[in-house]
């Protein structure tokens, strides 16, 4: 055999071989195109960042208040009133997992004001906003945290009105309010919050 | 061709043309290394392609082996062929070998990053493939390649992510990935989009694993941590949003990131707009 002939040989063997290579090159090639245009529609889906955070602020809430001797029997009402499914979910995994003190968490909800629920905590959601004069007036001295998500409720008889600042969830604080619910309190609270009095 | 080697040697090298005319690579491996005895043999550039050939087939067996010493074997024969300066046919034969290591890294580089995800070897095998693919062709132009690679390896990260958010490393992986598609394609949707959605990811993830027990003072960071991404985020979507503003994953995504910035007007103005491209307005 020549070396020209052998050559040929090396050369035919190795470009067929190349061939199939080439072919496997292709279909990755193909696969990393495929998972590029394919790639999915990560976003987390079914998630309300914005109730999660309420929650956790709900549930600091209860540490910075004194509830009067008579509720402090039985469960914790947190009571919402208004639409806010993502909220109930937050609060709902809330309740089944933490406690006030002894005392467990219960949390209710209904589309109005309902004066009869004797809430330790009614959260009044913006489109329920109206009910928080009714509610200022029913609750007075009973010990009940009255919560509101409105322009100037804090102003208005909500001891805690949530707020947005700089895309941020922060929120208003009435210790007068709090004070005429029949709570008790603490200054460390009030360095947290905006406070309107 | 084979002037400088004596008819011994020649006869060694046929020898390793017969097995691998048999297809019998153990065989041409015995002949080839027989051969490289002599110092005659070790001075022809074709002797060395015939070893590099023999060595490329045995490599064969270890394609996804980073560590094949037979393929690095093969590719110092490659090198020390060229050095003595062959013949053009010879030349562009080992050339030809060269091309189809550079392959087997390419193909390498993708194996390791989606079967064992290791992404540091992946790239050192993309690296090899560039270099000894440059080396058969001084003119390629590697940006399409390397947009191929990026994207690739950014969506990986990013779907690898997005399923599992408590991996916060392979949402930095994907981030930096596509930041290198988008400095050599800013107008590439695909890993514009991709970054948005890492980037609110990371935001969510932040309050989603927050305990309820977490203090004020804490949330405040959180919530300042997690308004920072969904700020990075924004722009990438809008960018998307621009580029195709009926792309109803950008819109839906925008509701999102604006809803997470507590941007309820801008939240509620893409979902109208999400509402209308759905109806094809």
């Amino acid at each position: 055999m020549d070396r020209q002939g052998a050559n040929a040989i090396f050369v035919g063997y190795c470009g067929k071989d190349f061939a199939t290579e080439i072919g496997l090159a292709r279909l990755l090639k193909y696969l990393v195109v495929i998972v590029v245009i394919t790639s999915s529609f990560g976003f987390v889906q079914n998630f309300d960042t914005n109730a999660k955070i309420k929650a956790v602020f709900l549930y600091n809430f209860t540490r910075y208040f004194e509830w009067p001797s008579a509720k402090k029997t039985g469960n914790f009402i947190i009571h919402v009133v208004g639409k806010n499914e993502a909220l109930m979910k937050e609060l709902t995994k809330m309740a089944e997992s933490k406690t006030v003190g002894n005392q467990k968490m219960e949390v209710i909800n209904t589309p109005e004001f309902d004066p009869k629920a004797k809430p330790h905590m009614l959260f009044l959601l913006p489109d329920v906003s109206k009910s928080l004069s009714d509610a200022t007036s029913k609750l007075k001295g009973k010990g009940a945290l009255i919560i509101a998500e409105n322009k100037d409720a804090a102003k208005s008889g909500a001891a805690i009105n949530f707020v947005i600042i700089e895309n941020k969830q922060k929120f208003e604080y009435s210790k007068n309010s709090a004070v005429k619910a029949g709570l008790k309190t603490s200054e460390d609270f009030k360095a947290l919050a905006i406070a309107v009095d | 061709m084979l002037s400088s080697v004596s008819f011994a040697q020649y006869d060694k090298l046929e020898r390793v043309m017969e097995c691998i005319k048999a297809k019998d690579v153990n065989c041409a491996k015995n002949a080839v290394d027989s051969a490289f005895m002599s110092a005659e043999v070790r001075k022809d550039a074709q002797a060395w392609y015939y070893r590099a050939f023999v060595y490329f087939e045995l490599a064969k067996k270890e394609k996804f082996n980073y560590y094949s010493a037979y393929r690095d074997t093969s590719l110092n024969s490659i090198r020390i062929s060229n050095s003595l300066k062959p013949e053009p046919p010879v030349k562009d034969a080992t050339n030809q070998i060269l091309k189809k290591h550079s392959e087997t890294y390419y193909n390498m580089c993708i194996k390791l990053l989606y079967d064992s995800l290791n992404y540091d070897r992946s790239q050192a095998a993309y690296k090899k493939y560039k270099e000894y693919y440059a080396a058969v062709d001084s003119t390629v132009d590697f940006k399409a390649k390397d947009i191929e690679y990026y994207s690739g390896v950014g969506s990986h990260f990013a779907d690898l992510f997005n399923n599992n958010n408590a991996k916060g490393e392979f949402g930095e992986a994907g981030k930096l990935a596509l930041m290198k598609v988008l400095e050599l394609d800013p107008k590439n949707v695909s890993a514009t989009f991709n970054l948005g959605i890492i980037y609110y990811n990371q935001g969510v993830n932040l309050i989603n694993s927050m305990d309820l027990d977490t203090p004020l003072d804490k949330l405040e960071v959180i919530q300042d941590n997690s308004t920072k991404l969904f700020k990075q985020s924004l722009p990438f979507m809008s960018k998307v949003y621009q580029l195709d503003p009926k792309n109803q994953k950008a819109l839906e995504s925008l509701r999102q990131i604006y809803q997470a910035l507590n941007d309820t007007e801008k939240s509620l103005e893409f979902n109208k707009k999400l509402e209308d491209a759905k109806k094809g307005n």
